[in-house]
Protein backbone atom coordinates (compact mmCIF):
# COMPACT_ATOMS: atom_id res chain seq x y z
CA UNK A 1 0.00 0.00 0.00
CA UNK A 2 2.75 2.43 0.94
CA UNK A 3 4.30 1.72 -2.48
CA UNK A 4 0.81 3.11 -3.71
CA UNK A 5 1.25 6.32 -2.01
CA UNK A 6 4.89 7.03 -2.95
CA UNK A 7 3.81 6.22 -6.61
CA UNK A 8 0.96 8.76 -6.15
CA UNK A 9 3.37 11.90 -5.11
CA UNK A 10 5.83 10.67 -7.45
CA UNK A 11 3.02 11.27 -10.13
CA UNK A 12 2.43 14.82 -9.62
CA UNK A 13 4.70 16.72 -12.01
CA UNK A 14 8.25 17.40 -11.77
CA UNK A 15 8.43 15.27 -8.62
CA UNK A 16 11.91 14.46 -8.31
CA UNK A 17 12.77 12.20 -5.52
CA UNK A 18 10.00 10.61 -2.40
CA UNK A 19 11.41 9.29 0.30
CA UNK A 20 9.64 8.43 3.65
CA UNK A 21 12.12 8.50 6.70
CA UNK A 22 12.22 7.69 10.26
CA UNK A 23 13.09 9.80 13.26
CA UNK A 24 16.31 7.81 13.29
CA UNK A 25 17.02 8.92 9.97
CA UNK A 26 16.34 5.38 8.39
CA UNK A 27 14.95 5.30 4.83
CA UNK A 28 11.13 2.98 4.44
CA UNK A 29 10.83 3.74 0.91
CA UNK A 30 12.22 6.08 -1.51
CA UNK A 31 11.44 5.95 -5.34
CA UNK A 32 14.38 5.49 -7.76
CA UNK A 33 15.38 9.09 -8.68
CA UNK A 34 18.88 11.21 -10.36
CA UNK A 35 19.54 12.71 -6.76
CA UNK A 36 22.03 10.19 -5.25
CA UNK A 37 20.67 8.12 -1.87
CA UNK A 38 23.54 9.52 -0.16
CA UNK A 39 22.43 13.07 -0.81
CA UNK A 40 18.66 11.94 0.18
CA UNK A 41 20.61 10.50 3.40
CA UNK A 42 22.10 13.73 4.12
CA UNK A 43 19.48 16.14 3.40
CA UNK A 44 17.02 14.40 5.82
CA UNK A 45 19.79 14.93 8.66
CA UNK A 46 19.68 18.26 8.28
CA UNK A 47 15.87 18.00 8.62
CA UNK A 48 15.97 16.10 11.29
CA UNK A 49 18.40 18.55 13.31
CA UNK A 50 15.67 21.42 12.33
CA UNK A 51 13.29 19.24 14.00
CA UNK A 52 15.03 18.15 16.96
CA UNK A 53 16.30 22.14 17.35
CA UNK A 54 12.34 23.17 17.90
CA UNK A 55 11.41 19.94 19.61
CA UNK A 56 14.29 21.29 22.23
CA UNK A 57 11.85 24.55 22.46
CA UNK A 58 8.49 22.65 22.97
CA UNK A 59 7.80 23.42 19.30
CA UNK A 60 6.67 20.82 16.64
CA UNK A 61 8.07 21.10 13.33
CA UNK A 62 4.80 20.10 10.79
CA UNK A 63 6.29 21.32 7.44
CA UNK A 64 9.32 22.15 6.57
CA UNK A 65 9.13 24.36 2.85
CA UNK A 66 12.61 25.28 0.70
CA UNK A 67 12.57 27.06 -2.61
CA UNK A 68 14.80 27.72 -4.73
CA UNK A 69 14.80 29.39 -7.88
CA UNK A 70 13.98 25.84 -10.04
CA UNK A 71 14.05 23.86 -7.59
CA UNK A 72 11.66 22.76 -4.37
CA UNK A 73 11.55 20.89 -1.12
CA UNK A 74 9.18 20.07 1.32
CA UNK A 75 9.15 18.01 4.33
CA UNK A 76 5.89 17.12 6.43
CA UNK A 77 6.59 15.19 9.56
CA UNK A 78 4.59 13.11 11.50
CA UNK A 79 5.23 11.36 14.77
CA UNK A 80 8.35 9.36 14.18
CA UNK A 81 8.93 10.48 10.53
CA UNK A 82 8.46 12.23 7.93
CA UNK A 83 8.06 12.63 3.83
CA UNK A 84 10.35 14.10 2.19
CA UNK A 85 9.77 15.64 -1.54
CA UNK A 86 12.04 17.23 -3.88
CA UNK A 87 10.39 18.55 -7.46
CA UNK A 88 10.96 21.44 -9.93
CA UNK A 89 8.00 22.86 -10.29
CA UNK A 90 6.54 25.17 -7.38
CA UNK A 91 3.19 25.45 -8.42
CA UNK A 92 2.12 22.09 -7.49
CA UNK A 93 3.07 22.86 -3.41
CA UNK A 94 -0.38 23.06 -2.92
CA UNK A 95 -1.31 20.09 -4.41
CA UNK A 96 2.06 18.42 -2.79
CA UNK A 97 0.70 19.64 0.32
CA UNK A 98 -2.61 18.00 0.32
CA UNK A 99 -1.14 15.01 -0.80
CA UNK A 100 1.03 14.26 1.50
CA UNK A 101 -1.63 14.97 4.16
CA UNK A 102 -3.05 12.25 2.48
CA UNK A 103 -0.07 9.81 2.76
CA UNK A 104 0.34 10.34 6.23
CA UNK A 105 -2.82 9.38 7.19
CA UNK A 106 -2.44 6.27 4.53
CA UNK A 107 0.47 5.25 6.04
CA UNK A 108 -0.54 5.56 9.73
CA UNK A 109 -3.09 2.63 8.81
CA UNK A 110 -0.51 0.26 7.36
CA UNK A 111 0.33 -2.33 9.68
CA UNK A 112 3.68 -3.31 8.37
CA UNK A 113 4.86 0.10 8.25
CA UNK A 114 3.74 1.06 11.77
CA UNK A 115 6.00 -2.30 12.95
CA UNK A 116 8.80 -0.74 11.22
CA UNK A 117 8.06 2.55 12.79
CA UNK A 118 7.66 0.64 16.02
CA UNK A 119 11.31 -0.31 15.65
CA UNK A 120 12.59 2.72 14.52
CA UNK A 121 11.26 4.57 17.86
CA UNK A 122 14.05 7.51 18.61
CA UNK A 123 13.64 10.42 20.51
CA UNK A 124 14.86 13.57 17.92
CA UNK A 125 17.09 14.71 20.42
CA UNK A 126 19.41 12.55 19.56
CA UNK A 127 20.23 14.36 15.99
CA UNK A 128 21.69 17.35 18.21
CA UNK A 129 23.49 14.87 20.05
CA UNK A 130 25.09 12.60 17.69
CA UNK A 131 26.70 12.96 13.93
CA UNK A 132 28.27 15.23 11.81
CA UNK A 133 28.57 18.46 12.82
CA UNK A 134 30.43 21.68 11.59
CA UNK A 135 31.69 24.74 14.31
CA UNK A 136 29.09 26.66 13.18
CA UNK A 137 26.12 23.94 14.08
CA UNK A 138 27.95 23.24 17.36
CA UNK A 139 28.33 26.90 18.14
CA UNK A 140 24.40 26.70 17.04
CA UNK A 141 23.20 24.18 18.67
CA UNK A 142 25.13 24.96 22.15
CA UNK A 143 23.08 28.18 22.82
CA UNK A 144 19.97 26.22 22.10
CA UNK A 145 19.34 25.89 25.45
CA UNK B 1 -15.56 59.80 23.22
CA UNK B 2 -11.59 58.44 22.67
CA UNK B 3 -9.94 57.13 19.56
CA UNK B 4 -8.74 53.90 20.24
CA UNK B 5 -6.68 50.55 18.48
CA UNK B 6 -2.90 49.97 17.47
CA UNK B 7 -0.30 51.55 15.13
CA UNK B 8 -0.20 48.19 12.97
CA UNK B 9 -3.59 48.88 11.73
CA UNK B 10 -3.15 52.80 11.59
CA UNK B 11 0.33 54.43 11.56
CA UNK B 12 1.36 57.17 13.26
CA UNK B 13 1.90 59.26 10.85
CA UNK B 14 -1.17 58.47 9.48
CA UNK B 15 -2.46 59.63 12.94
CA UNK B 16 -0.42 62.95 13.17
CA UNK B 17 -1.72 63.76 9.95
CA UNK B 18 -5.63 63.54 10.61
CA UNK B 19 -5.23 65.51 13.87
CA UNK B 20 -3.35 68.30 12.07
CA UNK B 21 -5.05 67.72 9.34
CA UNK B 22 -8.87 68.00 11.38
CA UNK B 23 -7.48 71.18 13.75
CA UNK B 24 -7.74 69.20 16.54
CA UNK B 25 -6.61 69.56 19.89
CA UNK B 26 -5.91 66.40 21.72
CA UNK B 27 -3.70 64.46 23.31
CA UNK B 28 -2.21 60.99 21.79
CA UNK B 29 -0.94 58.44 24.05
CA UNK B 30 1.23 55.23 22.94
CA UNK B 31 1.67 52.34 24.71
CA UNK B 32 4.42 50.43 23.62
CA UNK B 33 5.70 47.67 25.71
CA UNK B 34 4.62 48.87 28.93
CA UNK B 35 6.28 52.25 28.18
CA UNK B 36 3.98 54.99 27.28
CA UNK B 37 4.38 58.43 24.93
CA UNK B 38 2.43 60.88 24.35
CA UNK B 39 2.05 63.70 21.43
CA UNK B 40 -0.26 66.70 22.04
CA UNK B 41 -2.07 68.81 19.50
CA UNK B 42 -3.02 72.38 20.05
CA UNK B 43 -5.27 73.23 16.82
CA UNK B 44 -3.73 71.01 14.09
CA UNK B 45 -0.17 71.37 15.63
CA UNK B 46 1.84 68.96 17.27
CA UNK B 47 3.00 71.13 20.07
CA UNK B 48 4.58 68.71 22.89
CA UNK B 49 5.34 65.15 22.91
CA UNK B 50 7.10 63.07 25.40
CA UNK B 51 8.21 59.38 25.69
CA UNK B 52 10.30 58.67 28.80
CA UNK B 53 13.36 60.20 29.16
CA UNK B 54 12.43 62.49 25.74
CA UNK B 55 10.71 65.35 25.84
CA UNK B 56 9.93 67.69 22.40
CA UNK B 57 11.22 66.84 18.69
CA UNK B 58 13.39 64.12 20.26
CA UNK B 59 10.80 62.39 21.60
CA UNK B 60 8.26 62.74 18.77
CA UNK B 61 10.88 61.38 16.50
CA UNK B 62 11.33 58.03 18.22
CA UNK B 63 7.93 57.21 18.61
CA UNK B 64 7.88 57.62 15.11
CA UNK B 65 9.95 54.86 14.76
CA UNK B 66 7.38 52.18 16.82
CA UNK B 67 5.07 49.92 14.40
CA UNK B 68 3.15 48.37 16.87
CA UNK B 69 1.71 49.75 19.94
CA UNK B 70 -2.18 50.26 21.46
CA UNK B 71 -2.83 53.80 21.06
CA UNK B 72 -5.53 55.70 22.05
CA UNK B 73 -6.37 59.95 20.91
CA UNK B 74 -8.53 62.45 23.37
CA UNK B 75 -9.97 65.58 22.35
CA UNK B 76 -10.17 68.59 23.81
CA UNK B 77 -6.85 67.94 25.98
CA UNK B 78 -4.80 70.58 26.43
CA UNK B 79 -0.74 70.11 26.11
CA UNK B 80 0.84 71.01 30.03
CA UNK B 81 4.11 72.76 28.18
CA UNK B 82 4.83 73.57 24.59
CA UNK B 83 8.13 71.96 23.64
CA UNK B 84 7.42 71.90 19.88
CA UNK B 85 6.77 75.57 17.77
CA UNK B 86 7.45 73.85 14.01
CA UNK B 87 4.88 73.63 12.01
CA UNK B 88 3.64 69.89 11.60
CA UNK B 89 4.12 69.10 8.12
CA UNK B 90 8.16 69.77 8.40
CA UNK B 91 8.15 68.25 12.11
CA UNK B 92 6.64 65.16 10.15
CA UNK B 93 8.54 65.27 6.97
CA UNK B 94 11.88 65.45 9.63
CA UNK B 95 10.92 63.08 11.66
CA UNK B 96 10.32 60.62 8.37
CA UNK B 97 13.68 60.96 7.01
CA UNK B 98 15.45 61.36 10.19
CA UNK B 99 13.84 57.53 10.70
CA UNK B 100 14.56 56.56 7.70
CA UNK B 101 18.14 58.12 7.05
CA UNK B 102 19.12 56.32 10.73
CA UNK B 103 19.95 52.95 8.86
CA UNK B 104 23.02 51.41 8.64
CA UNK B 105 22.91 51.11 5.02
CA UNK B 106 21.15 53.28 3.05
CA UNK B 107 20.17 51.08 0.17
CA UNK B 108 18.34 49.15 2.41
CA UNK B 109 15.57 50.08 3.95
CA UNK B 110 14.10 47.84 6.35
CA UNK B 111 11.85 50.41 8.34
CA UNK B 112 10.02 50.96 4.64
CA UNK B 113 9.95 47.20 4.15
CA UNK B 114 8.73 46.72 7.53
CA UNK B 115 6.05 49.22 6.87
CA UNK B 116 5.10 48.09 3.65
CA UNK B 117 4.34 44.06 4.45
CA UNK B 118 2.49 45.29 7.98
CA UNK B 119 0.17 46.29 5.31
CA UNK B 120 -0.24 42.37 4.57
CA UNK B 121 -3.02 40.95 6.61
CA UNK B 122 -2.30 38.25 8.78
CA UNK B 123 1.56 38.89 9.95
CA UNK B 124 2.03 39.22 12.95
CA UNK B 125 5.88 39.96 13.72
CA UNK B 126 8.38 41.08 11.59
CA UNK B 127 12.12 41.36 12.61
CA UNK B 128 15.28 41.55 10.57
CA UNK B 129 18.42 39.71 11.95
CA UNK B 130 21.96 39.63 11.20
CA UNK B 131 24.20 36.71 10.66
CA UNK B 132 25.81 37.31 14.39
CA UNK B 133 22.33 37.16 15.58
CA UNK B 134 21.58 40.80 16.52
CA UNK B 135 18.29 42.35 16.02
CA UNK B 136 18.79 45.41 13.41
CA UNK B 137 14.76 45.86 13.08
CA UNK B 138 11.84 44.29 15.02
CA UNK B 139 7.77 45.58 14.46
CA UNK B 140 7.66 44.69 18.46
CA UNK B 141 9.66 44.13 21.19
CA UNK B 142 8.76 40.25 21.55
CA UNK B 143 10.86 37.40 22.71
CA UNK B 144 12.28 35.88 19.94
CA UNK B 145 14.57 32.38 19.99
CA UNK B 146 17.32 33.98 17.35
CA UNK B 147 19.70 31.15 17.99
CA UNK B 148 16.84 28.91 16.62
CA UNK B 149 16.37 31.23 13.50
CA UNK B 150 19.51 31.24 12.67
CA UNK B 151 19.95 27.12 13.14
CA UNK B 152 17.39 26.77 10.91
CA UNK B 153 18.71 29.03 8.10
CA UNK B 154 21.90 27.46 8.25
CA UNK B 155 20.79 23.73 7.59
CA UNK B 156 18.26 25.32 5.16
CA UNK B 157 21.82 25.88 3.62
CA UNK B 158 23.23 22.92 3.66
CA UNK B 159 20.50 21.68 2.04
CA UNK B 160 21.09 23.51 -0.41
CA UNK B 161 24.73 22.71 -1.20
CA UNK B 162 23.87 19.18 -0.91
CA UNK B 163 21.48 19.56 -4.17
CA UNK B 164 24.15 22.02 -5.70
CA UNK B 165 21.86 24.93 -5.49
CA UNK B 166 22.67 28.39 -4.69
CA UNK B 167 20.95 29.91 -1.02
CA UNK B 168 17.14 29.05 -0.87
CA UNK B 169 14.68 31.77 -1.67
CA UNK B 170 12.76 31.19 1.35
CA UNK B 171 12.48 28.65 4.12
CA UNK B 172 8.74 28.60 5.10
CA UNK B 173 8.20 26.54 8.56
CA UNK B 174 4.99 25.27 9.91
CA UNK B 175 5.44 24.89 13.81
CA UNK B 176 2.01 23.34 15.21
CA UNK B 177 0.03 25.76 12.81
CA UNK B 178 2.17 28.37 13.36
CA UNK B 179 3.84 29.59 10.18
CA UNK B 180 7.40 31.02 10.48
CA UNK B 181 8.93 32.61 7.25
CA UNK B 182 12.81 33.15 6.57
CA UNK B 183 14.39 34.88 4.28
CA UNK B 184 17.92 36.31 2.95
CA UNK B 185 17.73 39.57 2.17
CA UNK B 186 21.40 40.31 1.86
CA UNK B 187 24.69 38.85 2.80
CA UNK B 188 24.20 40.02 6.29
CA UNK B 189 20.86 40.56 6.68
CA UNK B 190 17.58 37.80 7.50
CA UNK B 191 14.58 38.55 7.17
CA UNK B 192 11.81 36.78 9.85
CA UNK B 193 8.51 37.05 9.43
CA UNK B 194 6.07 34.81 11.90
CA UNK B 195 2.60 35.09 10.05
CA UNK B 196 -0.69 34.89 11.84
CA UNK B 197 -2.78 32.83 9.33
CA UNK B 198 -1.05 30.94 6.24
CA UNK B 199 0.00 33.48 3.32
CA UNK B 200 1.12 32.36 -0.08
CA UNK B 201 5.11 33.61 0.75
CA UNK B 202 4.74 34.70 -2.92
CA UNK B 203 2.70 37.52 -1.42
CA UNK B 204 5.44 38.22 0.53
CA UNK B 205 8.40 38.18 -1.56
CA UNK B 206 6.32 40.62 -3.82
CA UNK B 207 6.23 43.18 -1.78
CA UNK B 208 9.59 43.02 -0.69
CA UNK B 209 10.58 43.17 -4.30
CA UNK B 210 8.76 46.11 -4.70
CA UNK B 211 9.56 47.98 -1.43
CA UNK B 212 13.41 46.64 -1.71
CA UNK B 213 13.17 47.04 -5.78
CA UNK B 214 15.35 44.13 -6.19
CA UNK B 215 15.20 41.49 -7.91
CA UNK B 216 14.35 37.82 -5.60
Amino acid sequence: MSEKLIEEIRQIESVEAVAIISFKGNVWQQTETGIPRETIHHIASYLLKMAAANEKKQQKLILAELLWLNRSLLARFSNGFFILVIFRNHEVVSLLRITLNVTVAGLLEEKAFLKWLKKEKSALDIHLKKGQFDEKEVRLISKLV
Amino acid sequence: MALVGNLKDIKLPTLVQINCMERNTAKLTIEHMGRFGFIYFHEGQVVHAEYDPLIGEEAFFKLLELYSGNFKVETEVRAPAITIKKNWNNLLLEGLHKRDSSLPDSKFNYNKLMDALFNVKGLEKVLIIDQSGNIVGQSEKQEVDVNLILFHWYEAQKISQELAEPNPRYLLLNKGGRHQFLMQLDKNLLLVIYLVRKIQPELVLSVIRETLKIAI
